[in-house]
């Protein structure tokens, strides 16, 4: 069904279609469409090289469902993904869209791992936010871009459920923390100093410590590699897939 | 569960407590080799969940979290 799917993108389209393949045409479309409102991915075949297109938005959800009222990326949904884009030979690139205000610590972590790990070319874009655990996401990708207006908000885990006021509290925090802080410095140009500085800034945000980096300063910190839109993802995932770059 | 975000967990976890916990009454569907896991409500079954071995399936719009299954 996927592949008959795909195959219809490329397919060339007659200047004037006849009635019923406009009907087909206009079916390929909305299930396009649906696929994007439902499932936040698609594959797209029509331009030059075929590419997927993954979109983590809200919370990112782990080992416990969320309510109801929380937008969430499953990871148990995008972890095979990936493996399927990986491995499947007409998928060329991958495009991630980032909107999301952080999640699960193991869940981001896992998805961002494998992302780091792909051999096919990756290329992500912040638009609106990449907060939390989002940090990680956004720098997995081999090259990574963001839009002026988005920020990204770097700050300290914190934990739900009974807390215990122990010294071994606060080494497992330190532990969980320095997991995040090793994949983000490991994956960009920042230094693991200036990431625990900007996370334990408490000049910044009422409520919390850390830093919101706007897109500009997500770029001099090092975080991400260069301010762009959708054109400067597509221009960068094509040349990679050329090997241009 | 650590969770690493913006949002005030009060916020996230709202309308959840242990007096009023979210019960889901999940359903299994058999389709070839593999099974959807979801819901059931006014004659529908809304997909929550794929369980697979083939990574090619995660792919197919037809089994998407949030997805009306139909049976093939």
């Amino acid at each position: 069904m996927r592949k008959e799917n795909r195959k219809s993108f490329v397919d060339p389209q007659p200047e004037f279609p006849e009635p019923e393949k406009q009907d087909e045409k206009q079916g390929e479309v909305q299930e396009q469409t649906e696929q994007i409102i439902e499932t936040g991915g698609i594959t797209t075949g029509k331009g030059k090289h075929c590419i997927h297109c993954l979109t983590i938005i809200g919370q990112i959800e782990g080992h416990y469902i969320l309510p109801a009222q929380n937008k969430t990326t499953k990871y148990e949904h995008v972890i095979p993904q990936l493996l399927a884009v990986e491995q499947d030979p007409e998928i060329e690139g991958l495009v991630i869209i980032l909107n999301t205000v952080g999640g699960d610590v193991e869940a981001g972590l896992a998805i961002a791992e494998l992302l780091s790990g792909m051999h096919k070319p990756t290329v992500s874009l912040v638009l609106g936010g990449g907060h939390s655990i989002g940090v990680p996401l956004a720098v997995s990708a081999r090259k990574s871009f963001i839009v002026p207006s988005a920020t990204m908000t770097v700050h300290p885990v914190r934990m739900n459920g009974l807390v215990l006021g122990v010294p071994q509290t606060l080494s497992y925090f330190d532990k969980m923390q320095e997991r995040i802080v090793k994949f983000v410095t490991d994956n960009s140009r920042i230094t693991p100093e200036r990431f625990r500085q900007l996370m334990m800034n408490k000049d910044e945000l009422v409520m919390d410590v850390g830093t919101v980096l706007d897109g500009q300063a997500a770029v001099e910190e090092g975080l991400i590699d260069a301010l762009g839109g959708v054109a400067d993802v597509i221009e960068s995932l094509y040349a990679m897939i050329e090997g241009e770059a | 569960m650590v969770l690493h975000t913006i949002i005030p967990l009060e916020q996230v976890f709202g309308g959840r407590d242990s007096t009023n916990p979210e019960s889901i009454n999940y359903e299994y569907r058999r389709t070839g080799n593999h099974f959807v896991q979801g819901v059931s409500q006014e004659g529908r079954f809304t997909i929550e969940r794929l369980i697979a071995t083939d990574p090619a399936l995660y792919l197919d719009p037809r089994y998407a979290p949030g997805r009306d299954f139909k049976a093939p």
